[in-house]
């Protein structure tokens, strides 16, 4: 399903819309179009309830786009089809390069060390153990947890899993970044940390998009795309995050 | 990735024993399975026992072996098998997600079963062999290896049916309920505790490995015709076990 987007007949026309809907120029890293997905009962007079319904986005480099939308609208179905934890019924996404992908609820081990979780996820990531260590150190410092590392990941609190959990989605630099919801549980100083982070982030390149409910963020985002009714419009652009 | 020194990635086998090494340590983390490891067989094994000997012999004609030795063999046989196969279906079930998220990571669902599976044949062969030593500690047992050796494969054979529940159910209370009542109804029929004549209760797992576990107890050797079939149970489960959880492994699940 996830390949290198390709330059098409359709992109000049793509990039004459880009122009009109306030985009930069930035290379596109990730693009979704018609996603449609649906779940589907087991059960006899099992409920079937349609999420999806040719949702299309696409994010470029060095941007921050919010993806927005009410409770159930679909938001975390689309971004576990984006980074291929779940299967579309139809469409198609392509991206270029590593992708991070954040959950929601961090989907950690919960007997497993701080330590030990950077370890089988950089190994997952190819990462190599120097980079691994280099990695750990580099976000325990930023986001401080140094002193978190050899506790396992049950005992932390809310607010410093989801700082493993943001950890993790960082840690091989990837070129796209999908964050559902990532400071949930942050303190105040962790939570300007991040978009800090995000900031040094799009000025290397990376596209970011992050599902949020604040609508006082929006002002950090490049662009909006709001989930109603299965299916994402591009909504509100912002000031690209000089707030 | 930005680094330019020399990169020398961990082998595949390093990773394996990577994951290996994490999920079992994750699971002897847990003070109540390690309880349970070791009390589940000494308590089956010597309730069952006592149980069965305060029945009366006439209601049971068809028993070859005495009914406390049948009890014993119930009671490590069933709690091999069901320890194996909770530990499968909570191998699969609950590390779901996580197991997801390391897929879209880069790690490949074949290499993640196969860590998985060699944690779950791991935990069993522990049960295994406190079964066998505490079979071994209440009975006269004729061959202790092969004792261990069906047990093994009991439990291996229902960490496959755990493995392959963990798969296509969604929770671990649903898993854990039919997972119990398959090993019930199979050990039941498999001791001969319950006379039928419905050639079933010999389709069922259980049916070879307890004739084996029997004749290696009583008289020390493997029942005829029955390696075979016992040894052709773990590999179908196994063979399905593998197949659904490539199939269900990085596509199922997730709500809106």
């Amino acid at each position: 399903m996830s390949s290198a987007p390709q330059p098409t007949d359709v992109d000049a026309t793509r990039e004459e819309q880009a122009k009109t809907d306030g985009r930069n120029d930035g290379e596109i890293v990730l693009r979704a179009e018609g996603i449609e997905k649906m779940y589907d009962s087991w059960y006899p007079f099992g409920r079937t309830v349609e999420v999806l319904d040719g949702a299309s986005l696409e994010i470029r480099a060095g941007e921050i786009v919010g993806i927005v939308g009410e409770n159930g609208s679909g938001k975390s179905t689309l971004m576990q089809i984006l980074v291929g934890a779940l299967e579309a019924d139809a469409g198609t996404v392509e991206t270029s390069g590593t992708v991070g992908w954040c959950p929601q609820k961090p989907r950690l081990y919960d007997r497993l060390t701080v330590e030990e979780t950077f370890h089988i996820f950089g190994e997952a990531y190819d990462m190599t153990h120097e980079e691994i260590r280099d990695a750990r150190d580099r976000f325990a410092e930023t986001l401080d947890f140094e002193r978190i590392l050899d506790y396992q990941v049950r005992h932390l609190s809310g607010g410093n899993r989801q700082k493993v959990n943001l950890s993790v989605a960082l840690m091989h630099d990837p070129d796209v970044l999908l964050l559902d919801e990532p400071y949930t549980g942050f303190d105040w100083d962790t939570y300007l940390a991040f978009w800090k982070l995000t900031e040094q982030l799009t000025d290397d390149g990376v596209g970011i998009g992050i599902i949020s409910h604040f609508i006082n963020e929006q002002e950090r985002f490049d662009g909006i795309y709001e989930l109603a009714d299965g299916r994402l419009t591009w909504e509100v652009s912002g000031d690209g995050g000089d707030a | 990735m930005a680094a330019t020194h020399d990169r020398t990635l961990p082998g595949s086998g390093h990773r394996v024993w990577t994951g290996v090494r994490a999920h079992t340590l994750a699971f002897f983390r847990n003070p109540l399975y390690l309880v349970l490891l070791v009390v589940l067989p000494l308590i089956e094994i010597r309730f069952a026992g006592s149980a069965l000997e305060s029945l009366p012999t006439a209601a049971f004609p068809e028993m070859d072996a005495s009914l406390m030795t049948t009890g014993r063999l119930f009671g490590a046989i069933y709690a091999t098998a069901v320890f194996g196969g909770i530990v499968g279906l909570f191998q699969r079930l609950s590390a779901d997600e996580t197991d997801r998220r390391l897929i879209v990571a880069g790690s490949s669902p074949s290499r993640l079963f196969l860590t998985r599976t060699l944690t779950v044949l791991g935990i069993t062969l522990v049960v295994a062999t406190i079964a066998t030593v505490a079979l071994v500690w209440t009975e006269t047992v004729a061959a202790p290896a092969l004792v261990f050796a069906v047990l093994g494969g009991s439990g291996v054979l229902y960490a496959f049916v755990g493995l392959l529940l963990g798969s296509v159910l969604s929770s671990e209370l649903e898993g854990s309920l039919a997972l119990v009542f398959i090993v019930d109804v199979d050990v039941i029929l498999a001791t001969g505790l319950l006379p039928t004549d419905l050639f079933v209760g010999e389709t069922f797992p259980l049916y070879h490995p307890y004739q084996l576990l029997q004749t290696a107890v009583v008289d020390g050797g493997l029942a005829d015709g029955h390696v075979l079939p016992a040894l052709g149970y773990v590999l179908v489960t196994g063979v399905a076990a593998t197949l659904v959880y490539r199939r269900t492994a990085s596509t199922n699940g997730g709500g809106a």
